[in-house]
């Protein structure tokens, strides 16, 4: 492995930004129990390597502005049957906690084998069905074909009564496709988005914790890994690759294969010469839109964990891994995204902040006695601001989140904070991967034609490149979507053993996936 | 996990990954276990400003890299990727009417500035580094390898040669009659005090003068990692991979498990135990014994040693920054070579800015007009902050315990801010161009953040204890433990508060792990450095 930063892991990176002594992710952050489900079965020793996690109370929740109230969305393993969350619900409408029950049954039967099924298998054709079309076809599963084409505000509005769990659902799915909720062709996810969160879990020691566990089992099945040494380009040789070429001049020859793990501009337009990809690709990978996926993360130091008003009704608020700070105002986060699109940031206040405290489930994330909570809002692509706005959005953002973060906790004032460490869109546009705009998924949105079968467009979504033997990408960009799950090397590790005839751990283990 | 090693080393910092690298190459199973997310201790790089601009927030002089044997026998260059870089321009000392002090690694240059000062202090700058040169190659360089001996053997020994009786004889002066002995200009001695004691020697104190010549030697041998000191630490854990070991972060350590006076293993905070023949903990005394081991283990007048270890004085502020452009200093107008030093010196002009700002921190004070050292390592390896743009280091003696408002007055954003501010603007009289516009961003490591992010390095310390005579060589930490063997069978020390001390020298993690080797009776795949085969040859060790 080629490594152009000083750390393996990309996005599953994690520093002592705020203040010494407190862990921040940089990137990835939030994980869930289909994300590296394969690596577990198949690397025994992963999680001795230091890949280990917990489960939050709580995956999701909210708390509304006007009245204080919350609603928590309960983790399978602290509520297998989903009864705690049912009755969270239930304080706001008797007939959505049914909903929930009733849909937390197709969830474990259908939706949660197809997620599986779909993020662990390459990308079919375009012209066929993927594990969710298939499933969706099926009309036991609950899903509606045609919630595959609505938004999100159409979905939930048919499906559930209550404004809050709505509100809810689509600011925790915004997280992950930073897409507005009248998106069209996004709102089944958004549905399936709360039973997911039910799943979530965090690593413990930080994202990076993954880096350090899956390097730690390369080295050891013999892989060699150089840190620092950017590469340059791919080396072709009569439609075949045959190496690369480092920044320095160095060339590595490479005697079967080549696998690239950037972004599909950087693979087609830096790596290849012009001459080894067609138009038609080259047309398409100019298409692509890349300015959703740009979020605001800013992570605190803290004597003190927030003191929520909302404590008195659930002292459990505390205990909840993203917990939506909001109103009831049911189209707020549609008008903040078009103030986004606008290329304005909507001030005064914050867009919609979300926060997990990830020190309450794991105390190696901050000094004994002390605390680390996470925010994000939405916010501006890279190449909305200049640098030197972008340093002092950096300071605004800071003191703007701790007066909204009061509204609804009082004593999360600047005498609570010990230091912070605020990643914009302008910090992640300085990674090659996310440049121009600070995308986080390899500078490609979750949108309908930019994920599954289509990421990050139809002709390179199967992991290897037209019209070149040996090279096979991968990455955030690929399918199926944005995420630091280790579905897309996993997928791209099931063509090579195909194409290389390697070990195929699924198919030995009967495993679906 | 697997529950059964022959050596668990516990803490991944540049001595615990050195014992197990040494130690899984000669076949040994080794577990390191670590309680942060990341290995190497203070070998730390970060990004912690801005994108790109990484950040050494411990270790960044490495002074060691000629004599420590870790560099040879693993090949890190040539096998990892782990170079250094080795400025000409070693210190330099801007001063106010525009010249400049500057030791260069070449000594004839340094002679040469020191000329411009006066040439007596030009003279005996090439008479005290040939003196310096000799002790530190024919004795303390090969013994900061070796364990120490018991106090009167060694003043034996070192009475039967020349070197010994001359290291003998510095050893009982002070920094500041060492400086004043050979120097006569005030801003060479200023500088050449600062040297002799910013790592932890006061100036005032007797009984540590061999680390003054070390430290007068080693100011012509800085080196700067070439991608961030964190590399070193990387290449040592892919070796102790490669090796069959494992390091595991994120592990909090309940007790080490001790069965008939020996140790057996550790038990985790989780309650999992893990047996091994051998632990050696790289941790301060404090929570090797007295947490971990457990009093019940010690005999109480161990237990006294241990109560009496003092902790150092004063911690280091690291204020870290990201700057749109690199420095331009006023003294560089005469020799623009100066801009791509390694290490300034600012704001003691002469010794008594120098111990004046010392006095002050003793009393637990900042003294108005501070002074530090400060390097931009981006500018000597461009690896380390974007094209163009420039990574800062200022990293200033400051008090743990405040007078006013004690160590949690670092917490204050607002007293952070005003410390940071006020050197800056002592940077920016040497540095004009370095104007606040210019500080992109920046990240202040207090004292206190110091001891949140290392629980071993207490109130802010960076070496685990204070230099002090009573705490040095076979005293380190004390006459039980120095050789990194102790009272408790199977457990061993070998951190920084062990024999020969911290700042990265490589001393007791090789010690430990010959220890260890010859008490499992492994044979080692390493031989010994040419240096130290001679020192025993002459009896010194």
């Amino acid at each position: 492995i080629f490594e152009d930063r000083h750390e393996v892991g990309g996005g599953i990176a994690s520093e002592e930004g705020p203040a010494p002594g407190f862990i921040a992710n940089t990137h990835s952050s939030l994980h869930y129990d289909l994300y590296y489900p394969t690596v577990y079965e198949d690397f025994p020793e992963f999680e001795d390597r230091g890949a280990r996690y917990v489960h939050p109370l709580s995956g999701c929740g909210g708390i509304f502005e006007e009245d204080q109230e919350s609603l928590l969305i309960y983790n399978r393993h602290s509520d297998p049957v989903q009864e705690k969350t049912a009755a969270q619900i239930a304080r706001f409408s008797r007939r959505d906690a049914d909903t929930w029950l009733y849909l937390w049954d197709k969830w474990e039967k259908y939706w949660r084998p197809a997620l599986y099924k779909w993020t662990h298998t390459p990308a079919c054709g375009p012209h066929e069905l993927d594990p969710m079309e298939q499933m969706a076809m099926n009309p036991e599963s609950g899903l509606e074909s045609q919630w595959f084409m609505m938004n999100s505000m159409q979905v939930l509005g048919e499906v559930f009564e209550s404004p809050e769990l709505r509100i809810v659902l689509q600011r925790i799915m915004h997280s992950a496709h930073s897409q507005s909720p009248d998106a069209y062709g996004l709102g089944f996810l958004d549905l399936i988005g709360g039973f997911w969160y039910a799943e979530m879990r965090l690593f413990v020691g930080g994202t990076h914790s993954i880096a350090h566990a899956l390097f730690k089992c390369f080295v050891e099945h013999g892989g060699k890994v150089f840190t620092r040494c950017q590469t340059d380009k791919v080396l072709v040789e009569g439609g075949e690759t045959v190496g690369i070429r480092l920044a320095d001049g160095t060339e590595i020859k490479a005697r079967r294969i080549v696998v690239v793990g950037v972004d599909p501009r950087q693979l087609c337009f830096r790596f290849l010469d012009e001459k080894h990809t067609s138009e038609r690709i080259k047309r398409r990978i100019n298409a692509i839109e890349s300015k959703a996926s740009t979020i605001t993360w800013y992570d605190y130091a803290l004597h003190n964990l927030p003191d929520y008003h909302a404590r008195e009704d659930n002292p459990d608020v505390e205990r909840c891994a993203w917990l939506v700070l909001t109103n009831r105002d049911e189209e707020r986060l549609i008008k903040e995204v078009c103030w986004l699109k606008l290329g304005t940031y909507p001030r005064p206040g914050v867009t919609t902040m979300v926060l997990c405290p990830h020190s309450i489930f794991d105390p190696t994330r901050a000094p004994e006695g002390k605390h680390l909570i996470k925010t994000e809002t939405p916010g501006l692509p890279a190449t909305s601001l200049t640098e030197r706005q972008w340093l002092e959005f950096k300071k605004a953002q800071a003191e703007a989140e701790l007066k909204e973060w009061s509204k609804f906790a009082p004593n999360m004032t600047w005498d609570n904070v010990i230091g912070y460490f605020p990643l914009t869109s302008y910090d992640a546009a300085n990674l090659l991967n996310m440049s121009p705009d600070g995308n986080m998924g390899s500078g490609v949105d979750i949108a309908p034609g930019q994920m599954g079968k289509f990421r990050p467009i139809p002709e390179l979504a199967g992991h290897k490149v037209p019209g070149i033997t040996g090279l096979y990408a991968t990455g955030s960009g690929w399918h199926p979507m944005l995420a630091g799950a280790g579905w897309q090397g996993y997928n791209c590790y099931k063509v090579i053993s195909e194409d290389l005839g390697l070990a195929q751990p699924w198919k030995e283990k009967g495993r679906p996936y | 996990m697997q529950k059964n090693y022959d050596v668990i080393v516990v803490g991944a910092g540049p001595n615990g990954l050195e014992a197990a690298s040494y130690l899984s190459k000669a076949g040994v199973k080794v577990l390191v276990l670590e309680r942060r997310y990341e290995l190497g201790g203070g070998l730390a790089t970060e990004e912690i400003t801005l994108p790109r601009y990484f950040h050494n927030t411990h270790a960044v002089y490495m002074m060691m890299v000629d004599y420590a044997p870790l560099y040879q026998d693993f090949d890190l260059e040539a096998a990892y990727n782990c170079s250094h870089i080795f400025p000409e321009r070693q210190f330099v000392l801007p001063l106010s009417d525009k010249n400049a002090v500057c030791i260069y690694k070449d000594m004839e240059r340094t002679c040469k500035n020191f000329s411009r000062f006066s040439s007596h202090d030009a003279e005996a700058y090439r008479e005290l580094y040939y003196l310096a040169r000799k002790c530190v190659d024919e004795f303390i360089a090969p013994a900061t390898f070796v364990a120490p001996l018991p106090i009167l053997e060694a003043v034996e020994r070192m009475q039967s040669c020349d070197v010994g009786k001359l290291v003998t004889e510095y050893s009982e002066k002070t920094a500041v009659e060492i400086v004043e002995h050979y120097f006569e200009n005030e801003h060479i001695k200023a500088l050449m005090l600062y040297l002799a004691c910013h790592w932890g020697v006061e100036y005032d104190q007797g009984g540590l003068g061999y680390l003054v010549l070390l430290y007068l030697n080693r100011a012509g041998n800085y080196r700067l990692v070439r991608g961030g000191s964190h590399q070193i630490a990387s290449a040592l854990g892919k070796i102790i991979h490669e090796n069959g070991g494992a390091v595991i972060n994120n592990q909090r350590i309940k007790r080490f498990i001790i069965e008939g006076g020996a140790a057996e293993g550790v038990e985790l905070a989780d309650g999992t135990r893990i047996e091994s023949r051998v632990v050696l903990s790289t941790l301060d005394p404090h929570q090797t014994f007295l947490e971990l081991t457990g009093k019940n283990h010690l005999e109480d007048d161990f237990v006294e040693k241990l109560r009496l270890w003092q902790w150092e004085k004063y911690s280091l502020l690291g204020i870290h920054l990201a700057l749109e452009e690199p420095p331009r200093f006023t003294a560089a107008q005469r020799d623009p070579g100066l801009n791509e030093a390694f290490i300034y010196v600012l704001g003691y002009e002469t010794p008594e800015d120098f111990t004046r700002y010392c006095d002050a921190i003793y009393y637990g004070k900042i003294a108005d007009k501070p002074g530090f050292n400060c390097c931009f390592p981006s500018v000597l390896d461009p690896l380390q902050a974007p094209a163009n743009r420039c990574t800062g280091l200022i990293s200033q003696m400051t008090p743990y315990d405040l007078k006013e408002g004690g160590p949690d007055r670092w917490y204050d954003l607002a007293f952070q801010e005003e410390v940071a501010e006020n050197s800056l603007l002592t940077l920016n009289r040497y540095a004009p161009n370095l104007t606040p516009d210019k500080v992109l961003w920046k990240y202040i490591s207090t004292p206190m953040g110091v001891e949140d992010k290392f629980p071993n390095m207490v109130k802010g310390g960076i070496k685990q204890g204070a230099y002090d005579p009573l705490q040095m060589g076979y005293q380190r930490p004390n006459d039980d433990c120095s050789t990194t063997r102790t009272p408790i069978k199977n457990l061993y020390l070998g951190g920084a508060s062990c024999y020969p001390g911290g700042c990265v020298i490589w001393g007791s993690g090789y010690v430990a792990a010959n220890q260890i080797a010859e008490d499992l009776g492994v044979a080692k795949w390493w031989k010994e450095p040419p240096l130290m085969t001679s020192a025993r040859e002459k009896g010194l060790l």
